[in-house]
């Protein structure tokens, strides 16, 4: 084991108290006995840590967790649940000052565990927010990506091209850029909160280089779209989201020649051969920052609705709900846009194929849902494969 | 000297240093092969330095720069590793200044060996307490101060901390073209700021012409270098300005915008892509936002999507794509009467409110329901790719979610995965479940209430051996007597499984260590452990010599009695006081007539002896009657032949009086409450008070 300073002791238990606390009322509530626990000992640690300092800072900068100015992201177990607490919530930073009362505490951490639309606030003596880089000296990246730090992603084809150049970077090895993938996903909400129908923002087939951004940020737009209309809270929506975005990420390790074939490969045999769900699930599980929805979806969204598919279980069971969702949604999409975009698909087919499979492979609710949202979008005539 | 490209020479002499760095973790410092590793780092740091003086190596976690230049690297390579190391240690960049610095990167590497890998915060201090003594290299530590925090109230994207922006306000105020000029201060322009003054200027189309003139300019003067990030702020402020105009103000922004971005006929390529960018950005806001599309815009969208053959001058293939795919979007042809028209928000598209399939997402989204359907995902994952990485990642993340169950108090949940984690063999996930499932173990002994302990124990017992080593680790460092106690009964329950990692620890220097291992082995009955026992008697500890005499009479060696007389003899008091309390506790005749033998031999003068006293109460502890006489004795004593008091040796013995069983010690005793000492005394009519509640307790 690694020594610590009493300092790094301090602060890890401090994490662990917060990740522990926030985790506690999530899952039990405020007024549970267990939370009121939580919050002494919460409190209890602020207490001894401010004996030596005046405040504690928490900066989440890309994907990692500053504390008190230096990187503590893989020095706590808990660091990865307190960075996807503090995205959950946008926020970048959160300050705890000498002062802090039991009331201050109670209430931040209630709000950073809440799933509906809370906004965090900040408090006399917790700040929260988000950054900004004024200079672009840290370290050069910034500088380099000419401060793409804030991306904006106002169109579509930006956000395709984040996903492209996350997925790209990840294939070479480098990490995970989770918060980027986040901030699509939220261009996605913050658009479809204007006009709900999900197919508008649907991006066209851009070539096999891209397909795979593509097809994630469609699913993603599609199983998030659809979420919103049945009701499922922002805060959860964007978990969703980033489950459909990172559902195929195990693709992207297939060698160039079978992720080119996988295209033209058809029905069962399509993904009875490329096993790349164990393989998404396999290169999420050690990304701490992945929302647990996400590994589900990644490892199941070719589990099918009648308990076949893949991967074989021992016992049988059924999807999560969530899976079933982005199962509908991949499969639409790759009929939809790789298809059909590219005049190989009819949308009569389309839909044929989805009702071939409905309450089989596909979820019988999902589908129809999707079958009534084409429709509309027949009557709007907006709704249609690039290639109509 | 030769100049190699930075590209290649900086990785080159990172992997050397990392190399250098992981083979004085593993050799000597002697080793040949270290001489060489070195002399390497020396020529390779002459390479990078070339003709140069000194060179700034900037450090992001997975990136590097080279005097502001980024230098790609494989994310396995050694060099990749050393940046990581570095910037977890703190380190933003190193400033180099050669020659020197060719031996102080060796020596970077020598003080990076003696480092923790992963390091902390007491290496962070280490490496920065000892860079003045490193020739040639400055470290500049990681500085957040340009991070600016924003309170969460206003915490929504300002525009005018970006390039573009602050030179077209430079250039509005300038020109004083408009009446904002007074108002547009220190560089800062919004698009909100501008649509007020275009939503009331009568001649709004005056107002756009300059504004995108401007912009175009601005557009044309950047450096090719930064002509992406230019653009994606261009395209910001123009989409932001885009959405705050009405529908009129929209299309002419949008026509005006594309008259000095011109589409078509630019004197230089990159133009023509700005301006078809900006346009389409345009075209796909108006779509999404449902908003009319003037025949203008329809025409230059068939323009740009028509077949490449057919472009003059030729588009981009992606932009191409890209119109053909807005294109499909929009109506046939536009409606003219309903261009201009103020579009309706949208309304939801389909009511799917109630339906089961709705209402099952709903409850599975909870947090609760999540994260026991992950466990179940990863056990599945752990049982259906055994032999995979998969497998073996999954079992490592329920060791993790095992970790946080405790944390949390889900006793449930680490109950049961407890299992499941100790039939894993991989070297990982028992890393991580000694590493950090049994220390939230430990925490939740003191976090939760007494009645979940007995669980918390069972958890930590079902962990199997490969936790022992963990838990005993534990115990040593632990400072509550009580969570102790509990490990102490967590390893007892592991039975002749836990003999193999006590043993070793009966040569631990540290005594608390010897002392509980030997009560351990006390507790499994171990007889393998006399033997060891016995070899360490004379060397152990006062502490430790008392477990041991204990543990030879529990496993009744025969040897016991002949030890435990000898150490009551021995002339270290403080080994004859512990073996009296071990005696003290065994109430086998020979014992208590070894006690009475010996306080028969301090009648007299010894009694003064604080040793005399202690075996006084230890009979009493024993209460065995046949040390009547003997206690009556000394009870008995008159304190006029004695020059030291008699007081406390008289009282003590009367109190042993008091514990003995029988109809003579209890006459005694009550006769003793009438001494004619007070103190003893009140000491026995204290105890012959409480003896009728106690009886009666019974």
């Amino acid at each position: 084991m690694i020594p610590r300073t009493d300092w790094e002791v301090l602060v890890h238990d401090t994490i662990a108290e917060l990740a522990a606390g926030t985790t506690t009322i999530g899952l039990y509530g405020a007024g549970h006995p267990r939370a009121a626990q939580a919050l002494d000992r919460l409190e209890a640690q602020l207490r001894r840590l401010f004996a030596d300092e005046p405040e504690l800072a928490f900066v989440l900068l890309g994907e990692e967790l500053f504390v008190q100015g230096r990187p503590f992201t893989r020095s706590s177990r808990q660091v990865p649940a307190v960075i996807r607490r503090m995205r959950r919530r946008d926020l970048e930073h959160v300050i705890f000052k000498q002062g802090v009362t039991r009331e201050e505490v109670k209430a931040f951490i209630e709000e950073l565990a809440a799933t509906d639309e809370t906004v965090v606030q900040s408090r006399p003596h917790i700040q929260v927010g988000r950054i900004e880089l004024s200079e672009r000296e840290l370290g050069g990246p910034d500088k380099s990506e000419g401060g793409e730090n804030r991306k904006k992603l106002p169109t579509i084809r930006d956000r395709v091209s984040l996903v492209h150049e996350t997925f790209a970077a990840f294939a070479r090895g480098g990490g995970l850029a989770v918060g980027d993938l986040e901030t699509v996903v939220r261009a996605h909400l913050e658009c479809l909160e204007e006009n709900p129908d999900p197919l508008r923002l649907f991006a066209p087939w851009e070539g096999e280089e891209r397909w795979p951004a593509v097809h994630a940020h469609n699913v993603c737009v599609l199983t998030v779209g659809m979420a919103l209309l049945a009701g499922v809270r922002p805060v959860l929506a964007v978990d969703l989201g980033m489950g459909a975005l990172v559902h195929d990420i195990g693709k992207l390790f297939l060698p160039p020649q079978v992720a080119a074939r996988e295209l033209e490969l058809t029905g069962d045999d399509f993904e009875m051969i490329l096993d790349h769900p164990r393989r998404s699930f396999e290169e999420l599980l050690p990304i701490g920052q992945i929302a647990p929805l996400a590994l589900i979806v990644a490892a199941e969204h070719h589990l099918n609705y009648n308990a076949t598919g893949y991967p074989r279980l021992s016992r049988p069971r059924r999807p999560h709900p969530a899976s079933r969702l982005v199962t509908v949604a991949d499969a639409f999409d790759v009929l939809f846009t790789a298809r059909g975009g590219r005049g190989m698909m009819t949308r009569e087919a389309t839909m044929a194929w989805l009702g071939d499979r409905e309450g089989a492979v596909l979820d019988p609710g999902w589908t129809l849902a999707l079958r009534q949202l084409l429709d509309r979008g027949q009557d709007g005539a907006h709704v249609q494969p690039a290639s109509s | 000297m030769s100049v190699a490209a930075p590209e290649a020479s900086v990785p080159q002499l990172l992997n050397d240093i990392e190399t250098l760095r992981r083979s004085l973790r593993l050799y000597p410092e002697f080793h040949p092969a270290l001489e060489p590793a070195r002399e390497r780092i020396r020529a390779g740091s002459a390479e990078v330095a070339g003709d140069a003086t000194d060179g700034t190596l900037s450090i992001a976690p997975d990136k590097i720069f080279w005097n502001g230049n980024e230098i790609a690297l494989s994310p396995q390579s050694p060099a990749a590793r050393l940046a990581q190391f570095l910037f977890h240690l703190g380190v933003a960049a190193v400033r180099l200044s050669f020659p020197a610095a060719a031996e102080g990167l060796a020596g970077l590497a020598t003080r990076l060996a003696g480092l923790h890998d992963p390091p902390g915060e007491g290496d962070r201090r280490e490496l920065f307490d000892a860079a003045a003594a490193i020739d040639g290299l400055e470290f500049v530590p990681i500085d957040l101060s340009s991070v600016h925090l924003m309170d969460s109230d206003s915490s929504s994207s300002r525009l005018g901390s970006l390039m573009v922006l602050p030179e077209l306000a430079r250039r509005l105020s300038r020109d004083g073209a408009f009446p904002l000029a007074g108002k547009i201060d220190a560089g800062e322009l919004t698009p909100g700021m501008l649509v007020d003054l275009l939503v009331s200027a009568s001649d709004p189309e005056t107002l756009f012409d300059h504004l995108f003139l401007q912009l175009g300019e601005i557009l044309r003067a950047v450096p090719e270098a930064q002509r992406r990030p230019v653009l994606a702020e261009v395209r910001d402020f123009f989409l932001d300005l885009v959405r705050l105009l009405d529908a009129e103000r929209q299309k002419l922004a949008i026509a005006v915008g594309l008259r000095h971005l011109p589409l078509c006929g630019g004197d230089e390529d990159e133009t023509i892509w700005v301006a078809a960018e900006l346009f389409l950005d345009a075209v796909e806001f108006m779509i999404i936002q449902q908003a009319p599309v003037p025949p203008v815009v329809h025409r230059a969208l068939h323009r740009m999507a028509a077949p490449a053959e057919e472009q003059s001058p030729r588009l981009d293939d992606a932009l191409a794509a890209r119109a053909r795919h807005l294109l499909a979007q929009l109506p046939p042809t536009p409606d003219d009467e309903a261009f201009g028209a103020v579009p309706e928000p949208a309304a939801a598209p389909v009511d799917w409110g109630g339906a089961p399939w709705v209402r099952e997402l709903g409850a599975a989204l909870e947090e609760e329901q999540i994260r026991s359907h992950l466990v179940r995902l990863l056990q599945e994952a752990v049982t259906i790719w055994p032999d995979q990485p998969a497998g073996a990642r999954a079992a490592v993340r329920l060791a993790e979610e095992f970790a946080n169950a405790l944390d949390i108090g889900d006793f449930a949940i680490a109950a049961q995965l407890s299992a499941v984690l100790a039939a894993t063999r991989s070297a990982e996930v028992r890393e991580v479940v000694n590493g950090s499932g049994v220390p939230a173990a430990i925490r939740a002994f003191k976090a939760f209430d007494r009645e979940h302990h007995p669980e918390v124990m069972a958890i930590l017992a079902s962990l199997g051996e490969g936790a022992l080593p963990a838990v005993l680790d534990a115990l040593v460092e632990e400072d509550s007597l009580a969570v102790r106690k509990r490990l102490l009964e967590v390893v007892a329950r592991h039975g002749d499984r836990a003999l193999p990692y006590l043993y070793p620890l009966l040569d631990d220097s540290r005594w608390y260590v010897v002392r509980n291992a030997v009560f351990l082995l006390r507790r499994l009955g171990d007889r393998q452990m006399v033997p060891l026992v016995k070899e360490r008697l004379a060397t152990a500890q006062p502490q430790v010599l008392g477990e041991m005499l204990k543990a030879l009479v529990a496993v009744e060696d025969r040897q016991w009695y002949a030890l435990l007389v000898r150490y009551l003899d021995h002339e270290d008091e403080a080994r004859r006081q512990v073996a009296l309390d071990v005696a003290s506790r065994i109430t086998h005749p020979r014992v208590v007539r070894a006690i009475q033998q010996r306080l028969s031999a301090r009648l007299g003068m010894q009694l003064r002896d604080p040793f005399s006293v202690e075996l006084v109460r230890a009979l009493g502890r024993l209460r065995a009657p046949s040390s009547l006489p003997l206690l009556r004795s000394i009870v008995g004593l008159r304190q006029w032949r004695f020059p030291f008091p008699l007081t406390t040796v008289r009282r003590e013995a009367a109190l042993a009086v008091a514990n003995l069983e029988g109809a003579e010690a209890r006459k005694l005793a009550e006769s003793l409450a009438r001494d004619r000492d007070p103190e003893v005394a009140a000491a026995i009519r204290e105890v012959l008070e409480r003896r009728p509640e106690a009886e009666e307790a019974e």
